[in-house]
């Protein structure tokens, strides 16, 4: 009976928009057309050689949303991993050792919930070397905290079952206790909530992008969207230069969320 | 041996209670003990400041002499040494005394890898043979079940195979009969005759099971240990007048209520006898607490056995 239930639909439909865009960034070199790098002729309406058309320096749009999967979930994942690295770390040790330690961690994280987190990124982004892992420094450095909050209240109602009073009078070290005993047992939310937050870390990057503070090196989709804006594409109605970038983002962003927030439902 | 010689435990949080006061017990080698006692007489807490599993806050003065050492004046790291290896917990087989989310056998041989330094191969079989002992039957694809689909008393005995895993000459037992009934608690019964070498101190509500299991026996209430002596002795022949009233109101005993009301917050507050308000024989000298006094080989806290 409970088996059934594991595995509804919405999330099926996530992981599987997940699955393909993963591919799509693995097989970036395969699928893709053209180099995106490559400057062809500006300004070319969708046709038989370019589906998307080129952009105003004449790179292919449909190859550049395809490197740029690469880039948005290499950022959103990488992102999402230290966030919920930091929000797991600091909730075993503030939950399950309680006392100084726990007052510190709560303390900090109060502090870092208080910070307005979009403004702080931003001027990270700004003062830190352009690239990949500012980006994504600049996205987890206040994301942490809901994690933390949500992880540390499970982990204090953990400590205090009676199977961890055991292990406890068994000798078992702290460490042990929290690796094998505490952490299996909090590793649902710890899935749900590292998929929503790739879906919050791929925005903030698309929004970053968007505004011209992402990898300028490196395509990704709101640098897409970026270039289409500042170009007029908009007005000029070239509906395949910005439409694309924004579909990726909101699909994408779905399929994470979609995993992320039904995979959650389950236990609640 | 395990001896406590005049444990006190108080919870300073915001206002004090006393949970546990002036407790002297021994426990030799191989003995069994059982305590028995209503819900919040501290018998539980007894184990865990035995344990050093107190929560925060927790006062604890006394001795607890485990082998000639005194396990308060332990370090921390210390006390993680003895837990498990030379002293071990039997929590209570009908709750979470299982982690839900792993399989029985690890839970077993857990204890071994981490006192022992076994290798996991190694601890698994010997997790079995454990289960063998304890009767838990078709072992071998037992050990490799989640707890939901083990019964209460599969439960129950799993946590005593668990318990003396690492091989522990003292067990600690909370309430091992909770929830179970009548052929479960044989069961258990027949686990712990079993392990007549090792020192056994098992908590109980179960005055039965403490008849069959134990050689010693301390009766608590309100947090004092009012009387203590040879089992058989003690319920043959009750002295202090709270086991008389629990032992008269057993079924076999004929379910006599002898006792007054129930107990209540004020009973922990006074500064006489605890049991005084409920007690027939309370006269003028129960409004100071009594010491405990050794009659007969038992010794009791009742003024009525003042030399």
């Amino acid at each position: 009976m409970k088996h059934k239930k594991k595995w509804n639909r919405a999330m099926i439909t996530g992981i599987c928009i997940i699955a393909f865009f993963l591919a799509v960034a693995v097989l970036a070199p395969l699928i893709a057309p053209y180099d995106p790098n490559e400057m062809i002729r500006g300004y070319l309406p969708p046709s038989k050689e370019h589906i998307l058309g080129t952009n105003d320096v004449g790179q292919d749009i449909f190859s550049e949303m395809i490197y740029g999967t690469r880039v948005s979930l290499y950022i959103g994942i990488f992102a999402a991993c230290i966030v919920t690295g930091i929000g797991t770390v600091l909730a075993l040790i503030s939950g399950y050792f309680g006392g100084v330690a726990d007052k510190v961690i709560t303390a900090v994280t109060n502090v870092a919930m208080a910070v307005p987190g979009l403004p702080l990124t931003v001027l990270m982004v700004a003062y830190l070397e352009p690239g990949k892992w500012s980006l994504i420094i600049s996205i987890s450095v206040t994301a942490w905290t809901g994690t933390m909050r949500i992880l540390r209240s499970r982990v204090q109602q953990l400590s205090q079952m009676p199977f961890i009073k055991s292990e406890r009078a068994l000798g078992v070290s702290p460490a042990v206790i929290l690796y094998r005993h505490i952490l299996p047992n909090v590793k649902d939310i710890i899935l749900t909530r590292g998929a929503l937050t790739v879906s919050s870390a791929m925005m903030t990057e698309a929004g970053l992008s968007f505004l011209g503070l992402g990898s300028v090196t490196e395509k990704s989709w709101g640098g897409v969207l970026h270039y289409a804006f500042f170009r007029n594409s908009i007005l000029k109605n070239q509906v395949w230069w910005y439409l694309p970038p924004i579909l990726c983002i909101c699909v994408a962003v779905l399929g994470f969320m979609l995993a992320g927030y039904y995979g959650q439902r389950k236990k609640a | 041996m395990l001896e406590i010689r005049d444990l006190s435990v108080a919870f300073i949080d915001g206002h004090s209670v006393q949970a546990v006061e002036h407790v002297s017990l021994l426990a030799e080698d191989g003995e069994h003990v059982a305590i028995v006692g209503e819900t919040g007489s501290g018998k539980s807490i007894l184990l865990l400041a035995i344990l050093g599993l107190l929560q925060e806050g927790a006062r604890v003065t006394g001795e607890i002499l485990f082998e000639g050492q005194d396990l308060l004046k332990l370090s921390k790291k210390a006390w993680n040494k003895v837990r498990g290896s030379r002293i071990s917990y039997v929590p209570q087989g009908n709750g979470n005394g299982l982690n839900p989310l792993l399989k029985i056998g690890f839970q077993i041989s857990e204890p071994m890898m981490i006192h022992k330094n076994l290798p996991r191969g190694q601890a698994w079989k010997k997790g079995i043979e454990l289960m063998k002992r304890f009767y838990i039957g078709n072992e071998e694809q037992a050990a490799r079940q989640y707890p939901h689909t083990f019964s209460g008393g599969m439960k129950q005995r799993a946590l005593i195979a668990m318990g003396i895993a690492a091989d522990a000459g003292t067990l600690l037992a909370d309430e091992p009969t909770k929830g179970l009934d009548e052929e479960r608690i044989q069961e258990v019964v027949k686990c712990f005759q079993d392990l007549d070498d090792r020192t056994i101190l098992c908590v109980t509500h179960d005055i039965g099971f403490a008849r069959e299991i134990s050689r010693k026996l301390c009766v608590m209430y309100a947090s004092y240990l009012v009387e203590y002596g040879p089992t058989a002795e003690v319920l043959a022949r009750p002295f202090h007048p709270y086991t008389r009233d629990i032992l008269s109101a057993l079924p076999e005993n004929g379910l006599k209520f002898t006792a007054g009301f129930s107990i209540s917050h004020e009973d922990y507050g006074e500064t006489g006898c605890k049991y005084a308000r409920r007690c027939r024989d309370c006269f003028e000298k129960c409004q100071e607490m009594p010491p405990a006094f050794e009659t007969a080989g038992r010794k009791v806290r009742c003024w009525k056995y003042a030399p």
